[in-house]
């Protein structure tokens, strides 16, 4: 058996190490502005968006729970999202859907003059979609599992496609600890369809196979993360810390987080403030860029508990 | 609705050239269709007019444009240049595609490119007077530069968007984006 897991993994590590790129997961960006303040760890949030991230951090709502995330990238790339959670006797239910759009890209044409100059001939939108519906069952007092359905979709110009997968995740709370873990995509191997070419060759994408391991450590006003995420190509790590202030309802984050750009691994700072009051939590998180017109990143999130 | 014409490209062409060059004066024209453009350009300097290349396309309506319409359409940027452009886009990575740009005088020219996480992944610089740095003010000099997988260290790029921007002396004078196709030619 162990064998067998073990030829699984490298069949996994392995197989998505070629050239050709993985499909572009939205949730890379991240899915709140409180889980990208302290360096894109997930798992340890306490709201509905966690469907987007571990399924079992569902837990961690109480009764209800609506979020809502935004953020502008560049200028030009919007990312939005939804989720809504309740607990039930049975366990918890979340669904959630992100997006990212992108208008006015351009069809192009080209001149038959000498010069070949390029010409727009129409204007396209772009837009990349995650639906997901997840549920959360405690095993024990602390320990947590839950499994989420994602539905992947894209659509821009004369491309079109979607598939369905399964992300999976366990939360375990030891003392002032806690440990996450989330596999995403867990049917391996599963590719996006987008139709024919016009010599008749199907056009895919494989979905990313991610792993993400993060640990929780709770000291005072003060939580420490720490996260290791494998993309399949790429190991990451993550590093946050946030300080919620005894006296004023505000939360100080910060965070390191690791990206991979093609085949190298980059890494960025991040910065992070919350508003909690008492059934409401307005979050920001800011990071810089190295885009001279738009330098900055920022990201908002809010969170409703009824 | 309105009523529609089918023409073909060269009597249309005709047509239209014809009327502007009677004109005798340095016009720029944009055909606005109802669900997609075609643009046609022709200046008093250039010797060639530039028509956009299609065997049949519905014209609906003609447009006399100022500057400030063809730069709020996209066809032009705010110095009077042509917008960059990939060609083709959107585009396979196999095959690639070509950024093609004016500049208003030689500079250096520093192309970025970022992802949709907006990270930066390509950097490239180029001298002024060399292809990617060449430009003057008669529109005499079109920029172009291949980008396919040996751009980008053998990689294909994953499918969805892409920003581009053109610095020079660290400010940015041009800006676009591409779209890269899902999959493989073969």
């Amino acid at each position: 058996m162990k064998r067998f897991f073990l030829s699984l993994l490298m069949v996994v590590v392995l197989g998505s190490s070629s050239w050709a790129a993985n499909y572009w997961l939205l949730t890379d960006l991240g899915s709140s502005a409180q889980m990208i303040g302290i360096g894109g760890i997930e798992g340890f949030g306490d709201s509905a968006n966690s469907v987007f991230e571990n399924p079992a951090s569902l837990s961690r709502v109480n009764s209800a729970s609506l979020s809502a995330f935004t953020t502008t990238i560049l200028g030009e790339i919007t990312y939005t999202n939804f989720a809504l959670a309740n607990k039930f006797s049975f366990g918890t239910i979340g669904i959630g859907y992100m997006d990212a759009s992108v208008g006015g890209i351009s069809h192009t044409g080209q001149n038959t003059d000498s010069i070949g100059t390029h010409f727009s001939v129409y204007q396209f939108d772009y837009k990349n979609t995650i639906m997901k519906l997840s549920y959360e069952k405690s095993v024990t007092k602390t320990w947590f599992v839950g499994a989420s359905l994602s539905q992947y979709r894209m659509a821009f110009d004369d491309v079109n496609g979607g598939v369905t997968n399964f992300d999976v995740g366990t939360l375990y709370d030891y003392g002032p600890a806690t440990f996450s873990f989330s596999i995403r995509n867990f049917v391996v191997g599963k590719k996006i369809e987008f139709g024919r070419n016009d010599l008749g060759h199907v056009l895919e994408e494989l979905l990313p196979f991610q792993t993400t391991f993060g640990l929780q450590y709770r000291m005072g006003q003060i939580d420490s993360y720490l996260q290791f995420k494998d993309n399949g190509t790429t190991n990451m790590i993550s590093l946050g810390t946030c300080y919620r202030l005894e006296t004023y309802p505000i939360s100080i984050s910060a965070g390191y987080k690791q990206f991979q750009v093609l085949d190298k691994t980059k890494d960025t700072l991040v910065f992070g403030l919350g508003l909690i009051l008492e059934d409401m939590s307005f979050h920001y998180a800011f990071e810089k860029s190295s885009h001279l017109d738009f330098d900055n990143k920022n990201y908002f999130s809010m969170t409703v508990k009824f | 609705m309105c009523k529609i014409f089918l023409l073909k490209k060269n009597l249309l062409a005709g047509l239209v050239l014809g009327s502007f060059l009677l004109l005798g004066q340095s016009i720029y024209a944009a055909f606005t269709v109802d669900t997609f453009k075609m643009v046609g350009l022709q200046s008093a300097n250039s010797a060639t007019p530039v028509v956009a290349n299609r065997t049949f396309f519905i014209f609906a309506s003609l447009e006399m444009l100022s500057q400030g319409d063809l730069e709020n359409k996209g066809i032009l940027s705010q110095d009077g240049l042509l917008k960059p452009y990939f060609f083709p886009n959107p585009f396979y990575m196999e095959s690639g595609s070509t950024l093609g740009y004016e500049l208003n005088q030689d500079m250096d020219i520093q192309l970025r490119i970022y992802n949709m996480a907006g990270y930066e992944i390509f950097q490239s610089n180029y001298l002024a007077g060399t292809m990617g740095g060449l430009g003057n003010a008669n529109h005499q000099f079109y920029n172009k530069i291949h980008f396919d997988q040996s751009s980008f260290r053998g990689h294909d790029l994953s499918s969805g968007i892409y920003l581009f921007v053109l610095i020079n002396n660290n400010k940015v004078i041009q800006k676009g984006k591409f779209a890269v196709k899902p999959g493989r030619l073969r």
